[in-house]
Protein backbone atom coordinates (compact mmCIF):
# COMPACT_ATOMS: atom_id res chain seq x y z
CA UNK A 1 0.00 0.00 0.00
CA UNK A 2 1.00 3.45 -0.80
CA UNK A 3 1.59 5.93 2.25
CA UNK A 4 2.43 9.88 2.85
CA UNK A 5 4.30 10.37 5.77
CA UNK A 6 2.75 13.86 5.57
CA UNK A 7 -0.29 12.93 6.75
CA UNK A 8 1.05 10.31 9.91
CA UNK A 9 -0.94 10.33 12.91
CA UNK A 10 2.06 10.64 14.47
CA UNK A 11 5.59 9.95 15.14
CA UNK A 12 5.26 6.47 15.83
CA UNK A 13 2.89 5.21 13.65
CA UNK A 14 5.98 2.96 12.51
CA UNK A 15 7.18 2.39 15.56
CA UNK A 16 5.51 -1.02 16.40
CA UNK A 17 7.20 -2.73 13.13
CA UNK A 18 10.41 -4.15 12.26
CA UNK A 19 10.54 -4.47 7.83
CA UNK A 20 12.61 -6.99 6.68
CA UNK A 21 13.87 -4.66 4.73
CA UNK A 22 13.63 -0.70 4.61
CA UNK A 23 14.46 0.51 1.22
CA UNK A 24 15.27 4.19 0.31
CA UNK A 25 14.71 5.39 -3.03
CA UNK A 26 12.79 4.58 -5.59
CA UNK A 27 14.40 4.85 -8.79
CA UNK A 28 15.40 1.45 -10.99
CA UNK A 29 16.91 0.24 -8.37
CA UNK A 30 14.83 1.19 -5.13
CA UNK A 31 11.93 -0.03 -6.57
CA UNK A 32 13.29 -3.01 -8.35
CA UNK A 33 14.57 -4.39 -5.09
CA UNK A 34 12.03 -4.08 -3.06
CA UNK A 35 9.04 -5.02 -6.11
CA UNK A 36 11.29 -8.20 -6.02
CA UNK A 37 11.52 -8.78 -2.02
CA UNK A 38 7.75 -7.87 -1.67
CA UNK A 39 6.86 -10.91 -4.33
CA UNK A 40 8.61 -13.51 -2.37
CA UNK A 41 6.10 -12.48 0.72
CA UNK A 42 9.25 -10.03 2.70
CA UNK A 43 7.73 -7.39 5.16
CA UNK A 44 9.36 -4.37 2.86
CA UNK A 45 9.31 -0.81 3.42
CA UNK A 46 9.94 1.60 0.49
CA UNK A 47 10.88 5.26 1.29
CA UNK A 48 10.87 7.86 -1.17
CA UNK A 49 11.74 11.25 -0.68
CA UNK A 50 9.08 13.15 -3.20
CA UNK A 51 5.78 12.65 -3.74
CA UNK A 52 3.92 10.68 -7.02
CA UNK A 53 4.10 13.87 -8.94
CA UNK A 54 7.22 16.24 -9.65
CA UNK A 55 7.37 18.74 -6.75
CA UNK A 56 9.88 21.99 -6.46
CA UNK A 57 10.22 21.31 -2.78
CA UNK A 58 11.49 18.26 -3.25
CA UNK A 59 13.48 18.56 -6.35
CA UNK A 60 15.04 21.85 -4.68
CA UNK A 61 16.91 19.47 -2.38
CA UNK A 62 19.49 18.82 -4.95
CA UNK A 63 20.51 22.23 -4.79
CA UNK A 64 24.55 22.14 -5.01
CA UNK A 65 27.76 23.42 -6.54
CA UNK A 66 29.63 22.25 -9.69
CA UNK A 67 33.22 22.26 -10.44
CA UNK A 68 36.39 21.46 -13.51
CA UNK A 69 34.21 20.61 -16.64
CA UNK A 70 31.14 23.01 -16.85
CA UNK A 71 28.01 20.14 -15.63
CA UNK A 72 24.53 20.48 -15.46
CA UNK A 73 22.55 22.44 -12.76
CA UNK A 74 21.97 19.79 -10.04
CA UNK A 75 18.87 20.07 -9.63
CA UNK A 76 17.65 19.29 -13.63
CA UNK A 77 20.11 16.19 -13.99
CA UNK A 78 17.97 13.77 -12.05
CA UNK A 79 14.62 13.36 -10.51
CA UNK A 80 13.45 13.33 -6.77
CA UNK A 81 9.74 11.58 -6.98
CA UNK A 82 8.56 8.28 -7.52
CA UNK A 83 10.41 6.47 -9.49
CA UNK A 84 13.07 8.89 -9.20
CA UNK A 85 15.28 9.64 -12.56
CA UNK A 86 13.54 7.05 -14.66
CA UNK A 87 10.90 9.67 -14.91
CA UNK A 88 12.91 11.35 -17.73
CA UNK A 89 15.71 8.57 -18.81
CA UNK A 90 15.54 8.24 -21.93
CA UNK A 91 15.10 4.77 -22.98
CA UNK A 92 18.85 3.67 -23.98
CA UNK A 93 19.93 0.71 -23.34
CA UNK A 94 23.10 -1.57 -23.52
CA UNK A 95 25.18 -4.55 -21.18
CA UNK A 96 28.43 -3.89 -20.21
CA UNK A 97 30.32 -5.80 -22.08
CA UNK A 98 32.35 -8.51 -20.58
CA UNK A 99 36.21 -6.71 -21.18
CA UNK A 100 33.96 -3.67 -18.99
CA UNK A 101 34.41 -6.08 -15.70
CA UNK A 102 38.31 -6.71 -16.10
CA UNK A 103 40.99 -4.89 -14.26
CA UNK A 104 43.54 -3.12 -16.27
CA UNK A 105 47.29 -2.65 -15.53
CA UNK A 106 47.37 0.41 -16.82
CA UNK A 107 44.40 1.79 -15.04
CA UNK A 108 44.65 0.96 -10.91
CA UNK A 109 41.95 0.26 -8.87
CA UNK A 110 40.09 -1.11 -12.53
CA UNK A 111 38.19 -4.71 -12.51
CA UNK A 112 34.94 -5.77 -10.85
CA UNK A 113 35.07 -8.19 -8.46
CA UNK A 114 31.70 -10.07 -10.49
CA UNK A 115 31.94 -11.14 -13.97
CA UNK A 116 29.55 -10.31 -16.68
CA UNK A 117 28.26 -13.85 -16.94
CA UNK A 118 27.18 -12.85 -12.81
CA UNK A 119 24.47 -10.24 -14.24
CA UNK A 120 23.77 -11.91 -17.60
CA UNK A 121 21.87 -14.01 -15.38
CA UNK A 122 19.73 -11.76 -15.07
CA UNK A 123 19.39 -10.26 -19.08
CA UNK A 124 15.69 -11.78 -19.42
CA UNK A 125 13.99 -10.51 -16.70
CA UNK A 126 15.84 -6.80 -17.52
CA UNK A 127 14.86 -6.98 -20.90
CA UNK A 128 11.14 -7.45 -19.61
CA UNK A 129 11.25 -4.77 -17.16
CA UNK A 130 12.57 -2.70 -19.31
CA UNK A 131 9.92 -3.69 -22.62
CA UNK A 132 12.88 -4.20 -24.88
CA UNK A 133 13.36 -6.24 -28.15
CA UNK A 134 15.57 -8.95 -29.12
CA UNK A 135 19.57 -8.57 -28.49
CA UNK A 136 20.06 -9.31 -31.74
CA UNK A 137 23.55 -8.41 -33.13
CA UNK A 138 24.28 -5.82 -35.24
CA UNK A 139 25.39 -6.23 -38.70
CA UNK A 140 28.42 -3.85 -39.57
CA UNK A 141 27.14 -1.53 -41.78
CA UNK A 142 30.15 -0.39 -43.35
CA UNK A 143 32.53 -3.40 -42.72
CA UNK A 144 35.06 -1.28 -41.13
CA UNK A 145 38.89 -2.58 -39.92
CA UNK A 146 38.10 -5.77 -38.09
CA UNK A 147 40.93 -5.52 -35.92
CA UNK A 148 40.40 -2.23 -34.37
CA UNK A 149 36.14 -2.09 -34.35
CA UNK A 150 33.05 -3.94 -33.66
CA UNK A 151 29.60 -3.26 -34.20
CA UNK A 152 27.51 -2.35 -31.19
CA UNK A 153 23.39 -2.72 -30.63
CA UNK A 154 21.89 -0.36 -28.55
CA UNK A 155 18.04 -1.44 -27.63
CA UNK A 156 15.44 1.47 -26.53
CA UNK A 157 12.74 1.13 -23.95
CA UNK A 158 9.35 2.17 -25.57
CA UNK A 159 7.59 3.76 -24.33
CA UNK A 160 10.07 4.18 -21.97
CA UNK A 161 9.78 2.65 -18.56
CA UNK A 162 8.93 4.66 -16.02
CA UNK A 163 9.83 2.44 -12.47
CA UNK A 164 7.37 4.27 -10.29
CA UNK A 165 4.17 3.53 -13.15
CA UNK A 166 5.28 0.73 -13.71
CA UNK A 167 5.25 -0.77 -10.14
CA UNK A 168 2.59 1.45 -8.79
CA UNK A 169 -0.44 -0.78 -8.57
CA UNK A 170 1.28 -3.38 -7.70
CA UNK A 171 3.02 -1.54 -4.79
CA UNK A 172 -1.13 -0.29 -4.02
CA UNK A 173 -2.93 -3.53 -3.44
CA UNK A 174 0.27 -5.53 -1.90
CA UNK A 175 -0.51 -5.76 2.16
CA UNK A 176 3.29 -6.52 2.80
CA UNK A 177 4.95 -3.13 0.98
CA UNK A 178 4.78 -0.07 2.50
CA UNK A 179 5.20 2.93 0.43
CA UNK A 180 5.62 5.93 1.66
CA UNK A 181 6.33 8.92 0.40
CA UNK A 182 7.78 12.07 1.29
CA UNK A 183 9.91 10.61 3.63
CA UNK A 184 12.99 12.23 3.54
CA UNK A 185 15.83 10.21 5.07
CA UNK A 186 18.28 12.46 7.39
CA UNK A 187 20.06 9.77 9.55
CA UNK A 188 20.76 6.03 9.88
CA UNK A 189 21.77 5.26 13.61
CA UNK A 190 23.74 2.60 14.28
CA UNK A 191 24.17 0.00 17.20
CA UNK A 192 26.62 0.19 19.79
CA UNK A 193 29.52 -1.69 18.31
CA UNK A 194 28.99 0.53 14.96
CA UNK A 195 28.60 -2.69 13.00
CA UNK A 196 24.83 -2.34 12.00
CA UNK A 197 22.34 -0.10 10.91
CA UNK A 198 19.32 0.17 14.05
CA UNK A 199 17.09 2.19 11.88
CA UNK A 200 16.34 5.23 9.28
CA UNK A 201 15.13 8.68 10.47
CA UNK A 202 12.80 10.19 8.20
CA UNK A 203 11.40 14.03 7.80
CA UNK A 204 8.56 15.11 6.06
CA UNK A 205 8.51 18.30 4.42
CA UNK A 206 5.66 20.29 6.34
CA UNK A 207 4.56 18.07 9.34
CA UNK A 208 7.06 18.46 11.83
CA UNK A 209 8.98 15.84 13.98
CA UNK A 210 10.82 13.08 12.45
CA UNK A 211 10.39 9.22 12.63
CA UNK A 212 12.24 6.49 12.71
CA UNK A 213 12.04 3.14 11.12
CA UNK A 214 12.98 -0.08 11.90
CA UNK A 215 14.39 -2.95 9.87
CA UNK A 216 16.76 -6.26 9.56
CA UNK A 217 18.62 -5.06 6.52
CA UNK A 218 18.77 -1.31 4.82
CA UNK A 219 19.19 -0.68 0.98
CA UNK A 220 19.98 2.61 0.14
CA UNK A 221 19.06 3.64 -3.16
CA UNK A 222 19.12 7.78 -4.02
CA UNK A 223 21.20 7.48 -6.91
CA UNK A 224 24.60 8.32 -7.78
CA UNK A 225 25.46 11.71 -6.22
CA UNK A 226 22.86 11.28 -3.63
CA UNK A 227 24.24 7.90 -2.08
CA UNK A 228 27.64 9.23 -1.59
CA UNK A 229 26.01 13.03 0.02
CA UNK A 230 24.10 11.43 2.13
CA UNK A 231 26.58 8.55 3.98
CA UNK A 232 29.20 11.55 4.40
CA UNK A 233 26.24 13.10 6.26
CA UNK A 234 25.86 10.71 8.24
CA UNK A 235 28.31 11.51 10.73
CA UNK A 236 26.34 11.65 14.00
CA UNK A 237 28.23 8.03 15.23
CA UNK A 238 31.33 8.10 13.25
CA UNK A 239 32.98 11.23 12.36
CA UNK A 240 33.90 10.58 8.59
CA UNK A 241 30.55 9.29 7.20
CA UNK A 242 28.85 5.57 7.06
CA UNK A 243 31.15 3.29 4.97
CA UNK A 244 34.21 5.98 4.34
CA UNK A 245 36.98 4.87 6.46
CA UNK A 246 39.21 4.83 3.80
CA UNK A 247 38.03 7.96 2.26
CA UNK A 248 36.57 6.15 -0.61
CA UNK A 249 32.60 7.68 -0.34
CA UNK A 250 32.40 10.16 -3.13
CA UNK A 251 35.41 9.51 -5.21
CA UNK A 252 35.69 8.43 -8.67
CA UNK A 253 32.69 10.24 -9.58
CA UNK A 254 32.39 8.95 -13.43
CA UNK A 255 30.23 10.19 -16.15
CA UNK A 256 30.21 8.98 -19.75
CA UNK A 257 31.96 11.89 -21.65
CA UNK A 258 29.50 13.01 -24.55
CA UNK A 259 30.58 14.44 -27.75
CA UNK A 260 29.57 15.37 -31.14
CA UNK A 261 32.67 14.40 -33.48
CA UNK A 262 31.57 15.19 -36.52
CA UNK A 263 29.64 15.06 -39.61
CA UNK A 264 29.61 12.38 -42.64
CA UNK A 265 29.07 11.73 -45.85
CA UNK A 266 28.35 8.10 -47.10
CA UNK A 267 27.74 6.66 -50.37
CA UNK A 268 24.87 4.46 -49.29
CA UNK A 269 22.30 5.73 -47.45
CA UNK A 270 21.86 5.50 -43.54
CA UNK A 271 18.82 3.42 -42.41
CA UNK A 272 20.08 2.68 -39.09
CA UNK A 273 22.01 4.25 -36.30
CA UNK A 274 25.14 2.99 -36.31
CA UNK A 275 27.70 2.03 -33.04
CA UNK A 276 31.63 0.77 -33.08
CA UNK A 277 33.79 0.26 -30.48
CA UNK A 278 36.79 -0.55 -29.73
CA UNK A 279 38.07 -4.38 -29.20
CA UNK A 280 39.86 -4.60 -26.19
CA UNK A 281 43.06 -5.31 -27.76
CA UNK A 282 43.12 -2.06 -29.89
CA UNK A 283 42.01 -0.36 -26.41
CA UNK A 284 44.89 -1.25 -24.34
CA UNK A 285 47.30 -1.25 -27.41
CA UNK A 286 46.12 2.28 -27.95
CA UNK A 287 45.75 3.53 -24.14
CA UNK A 288 42.31 4.05 -24.10
CA UNK A 289 38.78 3.67 -22.61
CA UNK A 290 35.93 2.26 -23.96
CA UNK A 291 33.53 4.11 -26.45
CA UNK A 292 31.25 4.36 -28.38
CA UNK A 293 30.58 6.30 -31.58
CA UNK A 294 27.44 6.77 -33.12
CA UNK A 295 26.85 7.48 -36.36
CA UNK A 296 23.18 9.42 -37.62
CA UNK A 297 21.23 11.83 -37.37
CA UNK A 298 21.86 13.77 -34.09
CA UNK A 299 18.35 14.91 -34.12
CA UNK A 300 16.67 12.30 -34.69
CA UNK A 301 18.14 10.11 -31.99
CA UNK A 302 17.31 12.50 -29.53
CA UNK A 303 13.80 12.22 -30.09
CA UNK A 304 11.60 10.21 -27.23
CA UNK A 305 10.83 8.17 -30.03
CA UNK A 306 13.51 7.11 -31.35
CA UNK A 307 14.03 3.27 -32.01
CA UNK A 308 17.44 2.47 -34.01
CA UNK A 309 16.06 3.19 -37.50
CA UNK A 310 16.44 6.85 -39.34
CA UNK A 311 13.32 8.14 -41.31
CA UNK A 312 13.12 6.88 -44.90
CA UNK A 313 14.40 9.99 -46.93
CA UNK A 314 13.80 10.06 -50.53
CA UNK A 315 16.52 8.94 -53.14
CA UNK A 316 19.20 10.45 -53.74
CA UNK A 317 20.48 10.54 -57.35
CA UNK A 318 23.12 13.01 -56.87
CA UNK A 319 26.67 11.67 -56.76
CA UNK A 320 29.01 11.15 -53.58
CA UNK A 321 31.80 13.79 -55.03
CA UNK A 322 29.56 16.54 -55.45
CA UNK A 323 27.73 15.55 -51.82
CA UNK A 324 31.31 15.72 -50.41
CA UNK A 325 32.14 18.75 -52.23
CA UNK A 326 28.93 21.09 -50.77
CA UNK A 327 29.34 19.28 -47.67
CA UNK A 328 33.23 20.41 -47.50
CA UNK A 329 31.46 24.02 -47.96
CA UNK A 330 29.34 23.91 -45.53
CA UNK A 331 26.46 23.91 -48.31
CA UNK A 332 22.94 22.70 -46.94
CA UNK A 333 22.80 19.32 -47.33
CA UNK A 334 21.04 18.22 -51.07
CA UNK A 335 20.42 14.55 -49.53
CA UNK A 336 19.82 14.23 -46.28
CA UNK A 337 20.33 10.25 -46.12
CA UNK A 338 23.10 10.07 -47.35
CA UNK A 339 24.68 12.87 -44.75
CA UNK A 340 24.84 12.38 -40.90
CA UNK A 341 26.51 13.23 -37.66
CA UNK A 342 29.25 11.43 -36.07
CA UNK A 343 29.00 11.66 -32.08
CA UNK A 344 30.81 10.17 -28.87
CA UNK A 345 30.21 8.21 -25.60
CA UNK A 346 33.17 7.22 -23.92
CA UNK A 347 33.75 5.58 -20.81
CA UNK A 348 36.05 7.76 -18.47
CA UNK A 349 39.71 7.05 -16.83
CA UNK A 350 39.34 6.48 -12.70
CA UNK A 351 40.43 9.80 -10.88
CA UNK A 352 39.84 10.23 -7.22
CA UNK A 353 39.47 13.76 -7.51
CA UNK A 354 36.46 13.82 -9.41
CA UNK A 355 34.38 13.36 -6.33
CA UNK A 356 31.22 14.47 -4.31
CA UNK A 357 31.96 16.66 -1.19
CA UNK A 358 30.44 18.28 1.02
CA UNK A 359 29.36 22.06 1.28
CA UNK A 360 28.90 24.29 4.38
CA UNK A 361 25.04 25.31 2.84
CA UNK A 362 22.81 23.12 4.53
CA UNK A 363 19.23 21.97 3.29
CA UNK A 364 16.11 22.37 5.14
CA UNK A 365 16.54 19.62 6.98
CA UNK A 366 20.21 20.82 8.07
CA UNK A 367 22.03 18.20 5.65
CA UNK A 368 24.83 19.81 4.26
CA UNK A 369 24.89 20.14 0.69
CA UNK A 370 27.44 19.02 -1.98
CA UNK A 371 29.97 20.31 -4.50
CA UNK A 372 30.38 18.06 -7.72
CA UNK A 373 34.28 18.22 -9.47
CA UNK A 374 34.01 16.57 -12.81
CA UNK A 375 36.67 16.81 -15.49
CA UNK A 376 38.63 14.93 -17.95
CA UNK A 377 41.37 12.83 -18.19
CA UNK A 378 44.26 13.15 -21.22
CA UNK A 379 42.83 9.40 -21.79
CA UNK A 380 39.71 10.65 -22.08
CA UNK A 381 40.09 13.38 -24.40
CA UNK A 382 42.52 11.05 -26.33
CA UNK A 383 39.42 8.11 -26.29
CA UNK A 384 37.37 10.50 -27.90
CA UNK A 385 39.82 12.09 -30.56
CA UNK A 386 41.00 7.82 -31.24
CA UNK A 387 37.50 7.08 -31.56
CA UNK A 388 36.84 10.07 -34.16
CA UNK A 389 39.98 9.18 -36.34
CA UNK A 390 39.57 6.00 -36.16
CA UNK A 391 36.15 5.66 -37.59
CA UNK A 392 37.03 8.57 -40.09
CA UNK A 393 40.13 6.90 -41.33
CA UNK A 394 38.58 3.68 -41.83
CA UNK A 395 35.45 5.09 -43.77
CA UNK A 396 38.22 6.91 -46.34
CA UNK A 397 40.73 3.51 -46.36
CA UNK A 398 36.99 1.24 -47.08
CA UNK A 399 35.57 4.44 -49.31
CA UNK A 400 32.11 4.09 -47.65
CA UNK A 401 32.31 7.94 -47.21
CA UNK A 402 34.32 10.41 -45.26
CA UNK A 403 34.13 12.06 -42.17
CA UNK A 404 35.28 15.49 -41.20
CA UNK A 405 36.43 16.04 -37.47
CA UNK A 406 35.05 19.18 -35.30
CA UNK A 407 37.61 21.76 -34.80
CA UNK A 408 38.50 21.27 -31.24
CA UNK A 409 39.04 17.68 -30.97
CA UNK A 410 40.86 17.67 -34.19
CA UNK A 411 43.39 20.97 -33.29
CA UNK A 412 42.90 19.99 -29.31
CA UNK A 413 41.27 23.04 -27.94
CA UNK A 414 39.76 22.83 -25.20
CA UNK A 415 35.87 22.24 -25.42
CA UNK A 416 33.29 24.30 -24.18
CA UNK A 417 29.97 23.00 -22.48
CA UNK A 418 28.75 22.66 -25.98
CA UNK A 419 31.21 20.82 -27.09
CA UNK A 420 31.26 18.14 -24.79
CA UNK A 421 29.22 17.24 -21.86
CA UNK A 422 27.74 14.75 -19.37
CA UNK A 423 24.92 12.03 -19.88
CA UNK A 424 23.21 12.38 -16.79
CA UNK A 425 25.08 8.91 -15.53
CA UNK A 426 25.99 9.45 -12.50
CA UNK A 427 28.33 6.23 -11.24
CA UNK A 428 31.52 4.95 -9.25
CA UNK A 429 30.51 7.35 -6.14
CA UNK A 430 30.38 4.35 -3.23
CA UNK A 431 32.46 1.97 -5.67
CA UNK A 432 32.44 -1.82 -5.86
CA UNK A 433 35.35 -3.78 -4.89
CA UNK A 434 36.38 -7.36 -2.89
CA UNK A 435 38.47 -5.06 -1.09
CA UNK A 436 37.57 -2.79 1.50
CA UNK A 437 40.73 -0.61 1.11
CA UNK A 438 39.80 -0.31 -2.74
CA UNK A 439 36.18 0.34 -2.39
CA UNK A 440 32.82 1.20 0.16
CA UNK A 441 30.80 -1.98 -1.01
CA UNK A 442 31.72 -5.53 -1.50
CA UNK A 443 31.00 -7.85 -4.65
CA UNK A 444 27.05 -8.34 -2.75
CA UNK A 445 26.54 -4.36 -2.76
CA UNK A 446 26.78 -4.64 0.94
CA UNK A 447 29.15 -2.00 2.75
CA UNK A 448 32.29 -3.26 3.80
CA UNK A 449 31.64 -1.96 7.38
CA UNK A 450 28.45 -3.13 8.41
CA UNK A 451 26.84 -5.65 8.86
CA UNK A 452 23.53 -4.98 7.01
CA UNK A 453 23.75 -1.75 5.14
CA UNK A 454 23.77 -2.24 0.89
CA UNK A 455 23.86 0.20 -1.66
CA UNK A 456 22.08 -0.20 -4.66
CA UNK A 457 22.24 1.98 -8.45
CA UNK A 458 25.01 3.16 -10.21
CA UNK A 459 27.25 4.64 -7.69
CA UNK A 460 28.58 0.77 -6.99
CA UNK A 461 30.06 0.45 -10.20
CA UNK A 462 33.53 0.62 -10.47
CA UNK A 463 34.16 1.22 -13.81
CA UNK A 464 31.55 2.36 -16.13
CA UNK A 465 32.43 0.71 -19.76
CA UNK A 466 30.66 3.11 -22.17
CA UNK A 467 27.25 1.60 -21.93
CA UNK A 468 24.19 3.90 -20.84
CA UNK A 469 23.30 2.47 -17.06
CA UNK A 470 19.99 1.80 -16.34
CA UNK A 471 20.09 -1.55 -17.88
CA UNK A 472 23.51 -2.26 -15.87
CA UNK A 473 21.74 -0.85 -12.64
CA UNK A 474 18.00 -3.12 -13.12
CA UNK A 475 20.81 -5.91 -13.61
CA UNK A 476 22.06 -5.44 -10.25
CA UNK A 477 19.12 -5.27 -8.17
CA UNK A 478 17.51 -8.07 -9.33
CA UNK A 479 20.90 -9.80 -8.51
CA UNK A 480 20.89 -7.88 -4.76
CA UNK A 481 16.96 -8.41 -4.63
CA UNK A 482 18.01 -12.23 -5.25
CA UNK A 483 20.73 -12.41 -2.69
CA UNK A 484 19.16 -10.37 -0.03
CA UNK A 485 16.26 -13.19 -0.07
CA UNK A 486 19.32 -16.00 0.81
CA UNK A 487 20.21 -13.53 3.77
CA UNK A 488 16.57 -12.77 5.17
CA UNK A 489 15.59 -16.70 4.82
CA UNK A 490 18.87 -17.41 6.42
CA UNK B 1 27.89 -16.85 -7.34
CA UNK B 2 31.46 -16.08 -8.94
CA UNK B 3 33.08 -13.60 -7.32
CA UNK B 4 36.74 -13.05 -8.95
CA UNK B 5 39.58 -12.14 -6.32
CA UNK B 6 42.38 -12.54 -8.85
CA UNK B 7 43.18 -11.68 -12.79
CA UNK B 8 43.64 -15.26 -14.54
CA UNK B 9 46.49 -16.09 -15.81
CA UNK B 10 45.33 -15.01 -19.88
CA UNK B 11 43.92 -11.34 -18.35
CA UNK B 12 48.04 -10.87 -16.65
CA UNK B 13 49.49 -11.91 -20.04
CA UNK B 14 47.45 -9.28 -21.82
CA UNK B 15 47.69 -6.25 -19.14
CA UNK B 16 51.61 -6.79 -19.31
CA UNK B 17 51.98 -6.10 -22.84
CA UNK B 18 49.42 -3.57 -22.77
CA UNK B 19 51.12 -1.85 -20.15
CA UNK B 20 54.55 -2.29 -21.85
CA UNK B 21 53.02 -0.59 -25.04
CA UNK B 22 53.51 -3.61 -26.96
CA UNK B 23 51.28 -3.96 -29.89
CA UNK B 24 48.69 -7.12 -29.04
CA UNK B 25 47.74 -8.29 -31.82
CA UNK B 26 50.01 -9.13 -34.98
CA UNK B 27 49.70 -6.66 -37.92
CA UNK B 28 47.27 -4.37 -35.81
CA UNK B 29 47.48 -0.63 -37.27
CA UNK B 30 47.07 2.14 -34.29
CA UNK B 31 45.63 5.40 -35.36
CA UNK B 32 48.49 7.21 -34.15
CA UNK B 33 49.59 9.25 -37.02
CA UNK B 34 46.24 10.53 -37.07
CA UNK B 35 45.05 11.05 -33.67
CA UNK B 36 48.39 13.17 -33.66
CA UNK B 37 47.24 15.20 -36.80
CA UNK B 38 46.20 18.69 -36.49
CA UNK B 39 45.68 21.73 -39.15
CA UNK B 40 45.20 24.47 -36.57
CA UNK B 41 45.50 26.57 -39.77
CA UNK B 42 43.16 24.98 -41.92
CA UNK B 43 45.45 23.99 -44.21
CA UNK B 44 46.14 20.09 -45.50
CA UNK B 45 48.28 17.79 -43.56
CA UNK B 46 48.94 14.01 -44.81
CA UNK B 47 49.34 10.75 -42.95
CA UNK B 48 49.83 7.25 -43.11
CA UNK B 49 48.08 4.18 -41.67
CA UNK B 50 50.08 0.87 -43.06
CA UNK B 51 49.82 1.30 -46.85
CA UNK B 52 47.63 4.08 -47.24
CA UNK B 53 47.83 7.27 -47.10
CA UNK B 54 44.87 10.31 -46.04
CA UNK B 55 45.32 13.71 -45.90
CA UNK B 56 43.42 16.05 -43.73
CA UNK B 57 41.83 19.13 -45.13
CA UNK B 58 39.76 21.32 -42.70
CA UNK B 59 39.07 18.83 -40.71
CA UNK B 60 37.92 16.24 -43.00
CA UNK B 61 39.88 12.91 -43.29
CA UNK B 62 40.13 12.26 -46.97
CA UNK B 63 41.64 9.93 -49.21
CA UNK B 64 45.16 11.32 -50.61
CA UNK B 65 43.06 11.29 -54.51
CA UNK B 66 39.80 13.41 -53.09
CA UNK B 67 41.45 16.73 -53.24
CA UNK B 68 43.04 16.48 -56.49
CA UNK B 69 39.64 14.63 -58.13
CA UNK B 70 37.51 16.89 -55.99
CA UNK B 71 39.60 19.99 -57.47
CA UNK B 72 38.83 19.36 -61.21
CA UNK B 73 34.74 19.25 -60.52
Amino acid sequence: MILDAESRPDDNWLADRTFDICVIGSGPAGATIAHRLARRGFQVGLFEAGGLQYDQKSQDLYQGTTSGQPYYDLTSCRLRFFGGSSNHWGGWTRPLDAYDFDARLDQPLSGWPIYKADLDTYAGETDAILDLPLDTAPADFFDLHPDELVPRLFRFSRPTTRFGALYHDDFDKTDNIRVVLNANLVDLRLDDSLRAVQSAVFQSYDKPGRFTVKARVFALCLGGIENPRFLLNANSQINAGIGNENDLVGRYFLEHAHAPVGRIVVRKPLTRMICYSPKPEFMLGAHIMNFGLRLGSFDQWNRGDFTGALDPEPACTIDFDTLLKAEMAAAKPACPAMVGDAFVACEQTLDPDNRVTLIDTRDRFGLREMNLNWHLSDTDLRTLKTAATTVATEMARQDVGRMKIVEWLANDIPPNKDELYGGNHHMGTTRMSANPKTGVVDANLKVHSLANLYIGGSSVFPTSGHANPTYSITQLALRLGDHLTSVLRS
Amino acid sequence: MLVRDRLTRRHAIKFLLAGAGLPLVAGLTLPGAAVAMANPDGGTDSFRTGSDRFVIHQGWVLRSDDLPRLAKR
